[in-house]
């Protein structure tokens, strides 16, 4: 296995957002079926650390295509972006209605409204898988994109990322 | 992890909680937020006539060293001109709520949302000064377990 294919490639997938889980979930089990260390238990012993190495390179690899956040991050550095960082900066606009959104879970929570939390949830569930039909569209082949298409793939990315915090803590507060 | 006793006393009795119309004369607004951690943080500043910062308002959601340093800062403020305001340091929340390494992105989130609200007052009201970045946002170290 060369570990510097870039993790699309290394499960025969197309460079894009979009995702066939099904296709990822079975190249993995295919993949790691083949680099199993256990496989090179009989091998010597350049050929168990390789093993070692490339099912832990293939475990990489899966966790970070599978998560919406972190597969459209990597997507940024293939196209030549920096990673998602210090730097990066939410609008005002999309902060004033999370600051909305916080306040109306605040006060469904204090008042026990569990209907109401679950109505926020899923609005919430709503604006994630938006956020992801965006960047589907954003990056849908191995072109590069433009600039612009790559600064409005990011705020997208950056809004997705918040989104999930919030949603952990929508979580708790239903599970409370 | 562990608070501080200062970061525990702003948590529980946070000052200066609430928001002012945006719209109203001498209100400046500064909101910023944290990707990473979820983190958003609005502050506002009532500047009287003579440039001094009469009151100020916050809210935060975010762990309890957000919300600590937010309330912090909107106690400083006050009774200081917007110069004197500018020169807060996140270094100086850090150091008064005594907050660990991890949390240090949580005063650096506050003193942009300061910065943040002076810029929008100056822009509102048309005061001339040195051009003010947008504040930025910062990563942040996983959510605590704060309950």
């Amino acid at each position: 296995m060369d570990r510097k294919t870039d993790y699309f490639a290394l499960f025969g997938l197309p460079r894009r957002y979009a995702l066939d889980e099904t296709a990822l979930n079975e190249s993995y089990r295919t993949l790691l079926a083949r680099v199993h260390p256990d496989t090179a238990v009989l091998a010597d012993a350049s050929a168990k650390r390789k093993a070692i190495e490339d099912a832990a390179y293939a475990n990489e690899a899966y966790r970070i295509l599978k998560d919406p956040v972190r597969r459209g991050d990597y997507l940024l550095q293939c196209f030549d972006e920096a990673p998602l960082g210090a730097s990066d900066v939410l609008s005002v606009e999309f902060l004033r209605e999370q600051l909305e959104a916080r306040e109306a879970a605040d006060e469904a929570w204090r008042a026990g409204d569990r209907d109401r939390l679950e109505s926020l949830q899923a609005s919430l569930t709503a604006a994630q898988q938006q956020q992801q039909k965006v960047l589907a569209a954003l990056f849908v082949d191995d072109t590069m994109p433009s600039p612009e298409t790559l600064a409005k793939a990011r705020q997208h990315i950056l809004s997705l990322q918040f989104l999930g915090r919030f949603a952990d803590d929508l979580d708790e507060k239903i599970d409370a | 992890m562990a608070y501080s006793e200062k970061v525990l006393e702003h948590y529980e009795n946070p000052r200066n909680v609430g928001s002012f119309d945006k719209e109203e004369h001498g209100v400046g607004t500064g909101m910023v937020g944290a990707p990473a951690c979820g983190d958003v943080m609005k502050l506002q500043i009532k500047v009287g006539k003579d440039g001094v910062i009469e009151d100020a308002r916050f809210k935060t959601y975010g762990c309890g060293s957000a919300i600590a340093s937010s309330s912090l800062v909107t106690e400083w403020v006050k009774g200081k001109t917007l110069d004197e305001a500018m020169a807060i340091k996140n270094t100086q929340i850090a150091e008064e709520l005594a907050l660990p390494p991890v949390k240090i992105h949580c005063s650096i989130l506050a003193e942009d949302a300061i910065k943040a609200a002076i810029a929008d007052y100056k822009s509102k009201s048309g005061v001339k000064g040195q051009e003010e970045e947008t504040a930025e946002a910062t990563v942040c170290a996983p959510r605590p377990t704060t309950a």
